[in-house]
């Protein structure tokens, strides 16, 4: 009798825990038509991410993998679109579990008349300038201007 | 037990891979749109317990089938734009199964 009940204990944990599962956020990617877009300066850009699946059934950081990586990929991508999207997924056998990786890779395109300045480049300017007025190399009122200029060309 | 250590080092090494599965195809110049659709690619890691699972059956195939099927569910489609792309998982005692959903506008 004990063992009926142990037995039907078990079998409904094993269907309580069969339906035990997880969905991921969608990731939206959307198009942009090409006439849109400045073609000659695509980049690739990449976002990758990975979790691992403890003892089979305890997730670590395998739902927001996909967040993760697809963050990672729209922050290279910056205010550009993004166009010849592709995922790839691995994974790795680590016997307490299994680690899952997803790799996004796409190409950015910057839309037409968009300034060929980036974020880096302009960070490098303003640093020079700071250095250049640290140094009192130049008046606060040249380091303004030249700001300013840098400022308008975006 | 010396069969075992090795036979565990090989598959502590063990691993796969999808391969890249296009999402999207190069910018386009125009297409028409030919109205939403969805795709589903299920696959398996088996066998549980834990230690034994390594074992996959079509789970690295999973994001292609969604595309095709997402593609192949409107006819004329040549591909999609807008795509969603989504991932669920359950649990079922000697397995896990994933699923990749890929959603989108299919287009020709």
């Amino acid at each position: 009798m004990t063992s009926l009940i142990k037995m039907r204990r078990l079998i409904l944990t094993a269907l309580a825990m069969m339906v035990m599962g997880c969905t991921s956020m969608p990731m939206t990617f959307p198009t942009t038509l090409s006439k849109d877009l400045d073609l000659t300066r695509g980049r690739e850009i990449r976002g990758e991410s990975c979790g691992f699946q403890l003892l089979m059934v305890i997730p670590i950081n395998i739902n927001d993998r996909y967040e993760t990586a697809y963050n990672q990929l729209m922050s290279a991508a910056g205010n550009d679109k993004i166009a010849n999207l592709s995922i790839e997924e691995k994974w790795f056998y680590a016997y307490f579990g299994t680690g899952y990786c997803t790799l996004l890779k796409a190409t950015a395109y910057p839309l037409l008349n968009t300034p060929n300045i980036s974020k880096k480049a302009i960070e490098e300017k303003l640093l020079i300038l700071k250095d250049l007025r640290d140094k009192q190399l130049i008046s606060e009122e040249q380091e303004r201007a030249r700001r300013q200029e840098i400022v308008d060309k975006l | 037990m010396k069969v075992f250590i090795i036979l565990f080092s090989v598959f502590l090494l063990s691993a796969c891979s999808s391969g890249q599965v296009v999402i999207t195809k190069a910018p386009l110049e125009k297409f028409e749109k030919l109205g939403r659709t969805e795709g589903t690619g299920c696959g398996t890691m088996l066998l549980g317990p834990a230690y034994a699972n390594f074992l996959p059956a079509m789970l690295n195939s999973r994001y292609e089938r969604a595309y095709n099927e997402a593609v192949s569910n409107v006819r004329g489609a040549t591909g999609l734009t807008d795509v969603t792309l989504q991932e669920s998982w359950y649990w079922w005692v000697i397995g896990t199964t994933r699923c990749a959903t890929v959603a989108g506008e299919a287009i020709r």
